[in-house]
This record gives C-alpha cells, structure tokens and sequence, in this order.
C-alpha cells in the first residue's frame, strides 16, 4: 500500500514539475520576445538617426575644399602634365595612396575633447564622401578646362585623375575638419 | 530545454540587446567629443532615447531576477552578476542623461568606460552560462 501511495505522489509531483517547467518556458518566451523588440526598435533607431546621416553642407564643404585644392595654384594644369609621364601601376598607387591619405587625416585630426576615444565605425563613410566627391570634382575641373572630354582615352583620363586627385582630398579633409569647428 | 539552457540562452539575447544599445552609445560619445555636439538637439534627443532603451534592458533583468528567485530557476546562479550589471546600467543611464549639458570629457571618459565595462560583464556572464549549460 505505501509503495502504491508514493508512486502515486511521486506522480503528482512530476506533473506538477512539468506544470511548473512549461510555466516558466512561457515566461521566458515572453521575455526573449520583449528583448527581440527591444533590440528591433534599437537597430531601427540605428538607421533613422539624423546624426548619421550625411548631409547637404557636408558635400559643399567637401566639394569647396576639393576645389581648393584642386583650382588653387591651377595644380589640375601640373597633374594633367605629370598624368602623362606616369604609368598605370603609379597611378593606380596614388588612388589608393589619396584614400589612405584621406582616412589618416580625418582619423588623426579634428577636434576632440577626449583624444584617446575614437570610434572607428563613423570615419569609413566620411572617408567615402570626401573620396567620391574629391574624384567628382576633379573630373569636373579637368572637363570644364578642356583637359578631358567625351572623346579622350580612359588611360589618360585615369592618370590625369590619379595625379590631382591627392590635393584634391587633402582639400576635402580640410574643409570637412574646419568646417566642423 | 533545460533551465540553465533557458539561462543561456537569456543571457545571451541580453548581451546581443546590449550590443545594439551600445553602438547608439558609441554614437553619442562620438557626437559628445567633437565641438558640434552641444549645438545639437539632436544630441539631446538621443541621449533620452538610450536612456529608455536602458530602462527597459535594466526592468527586463529585474524581472527575470524575480521569476529566478521565486521559481529556483537557473538565472538565479547569476544574481550577483545580475545586481552588478543593474548597478552599472544605473550609473550609465545617470551620465548618460546629465552628457548633452555637460559634454565634458570627464563625463565622455565616464560613458566610454562603463559601457566597455558593461560588455565585458556580459560576455564573461555569457561564457559562464555556457559552461554552466
């Protein structure tokens, strides 16, 4: 008789466990829902933000500075002259040379209150900017001198390009800088 | 699933929520460090937003804690962990709310450091879990 009664209550103890068990899973399943919409809505705000957008004044800064650089001293006249005497492998260099120059001196310049803190994942799309903006503005300039047209060869254009567009980003990366402050 | 599955796996979607809060915060030291910051509203506006989102992070572990405490469940092993992340929570929901006004850099070293502090407990804690699981 005691051994039916304790298989009985061992049993009921059981069921009550798992009652107990599929009690909490609920719960829990509640709870990773709200921390999933918790993240979601952060995640959303990511992208919303105005902060991290770029914005209009941000390309006029870039595109004045890369004039500077570009038209000051008529350097465009120089570049497009020493375009022709370089290969494509230098002037493949200096694209990446100027694109490395942009990010150092955007990454170690500017004003900031605490040196030591720098986040790394906002200067890429800076970089970018001032890259693709600098290149615009170079052959812009060099089509409206009439270095470059519809008809001249890619290679020359390249070069042309590659040579001025370094003064062109330092420009750029300047303004950007100083504009700030 | 067992219950220190459940806790892993708790603890592991706190840290990914972490995560994302985190950039927010990265965000807004980057806006705080540079001169631009305080003439943005903007600024502002962000900073009570992190604020929220750390309110819900902070109720969403006070509960668990209580549904631990009163159902022997396995996140109850972490309830030192737990109260230890409450506190810094706390205390970077504190500076991160006085920042838009007082963007010095005391106060960005003060976010900086807790937040990197935060996600070092909650990948320690997550790594416990695991083995614990």
């Amino acid at each position: 008789m005691p051994f039916i009664k304790s298989t009985k209550s061992r049993s009921q103890l059981e069921e009550k466990l798992l009652l107990e068990e599929k009690k909490i899973e609920r719960m829990q399943v509640k709870e990773f829902e709200d921390l999933e919409a918790l993240r979601a809505e952060v995640k959303k705000d990511s992208t919303a933000h105005p902060l991290t957008r770029i914005t209009t004044s941000d390309l006029v800064r870039s595109t004045i500075g890369a004039l500077i650089g570009t038209v000051g001293h008529f350097a465009f006249f120089y570049g497009v002259e020493l375009g022709e005497k370089i290969t494509i492998g230098r002037a493949t260099f200096l694209y990446i040379f100027s694109l490395v120059v942009a990010f150092m001196f955007m990454y170690y310049s500017g004003f900031r209150k605490v040196k030591e803190i720098r986040i790394f994942r906002f200067i890429p799309i800076r970089v970018a900017v001032v890259y693709i903006v600098s290149l615009v503005v170079v052959v812009g300039t060099l089509f409206l001198f009439g270095f470059i047209d519809y008809t001249t060869h890619f290679e020359l254009i390249y070069k042309a390009v590659a040579t001025t567009l370094l003064l062109a980003v330092l420009g750029a990366s300047t303004a950007d800088i100083l504009g700030k402050e | 699933m067992t219950m220190s599955g459940v806790a892993y796996l708790y603890i592991h979607k706190l840290r990914v929520t972490y995560a994302a809060i985190a950039m927010k915060i990265d965000e807004l030291i980057e806006h705080l460090n540079t001169i631009e910051a305080s003439e943005h509203d903007d600024v502002r506006a962000l900073a009570v937003r992190i604020g929220i989102f750390l309110d819900r992070l902070n109720y969403s572990i006070m509960h668990e804690m209580k549904e631990g405490k009163s159902m022997n469940h396995a996140l109850f092993e972490f309830k030192d962990t737990f109260l230890a992340e409450l506190a810094d929570i706390r205390k970077l929901k504190e500076a991160i709310i006085i920042a838009p006004d007082h963007p010095n850099a005391e106060v960005i070293r003060r976010i900086h450091t807790l937040s990197a502090e935060l996600t070092d407990e909650l990948k320690k804690q997550e790594h416990a879990a695991r083995r614990v699981g």
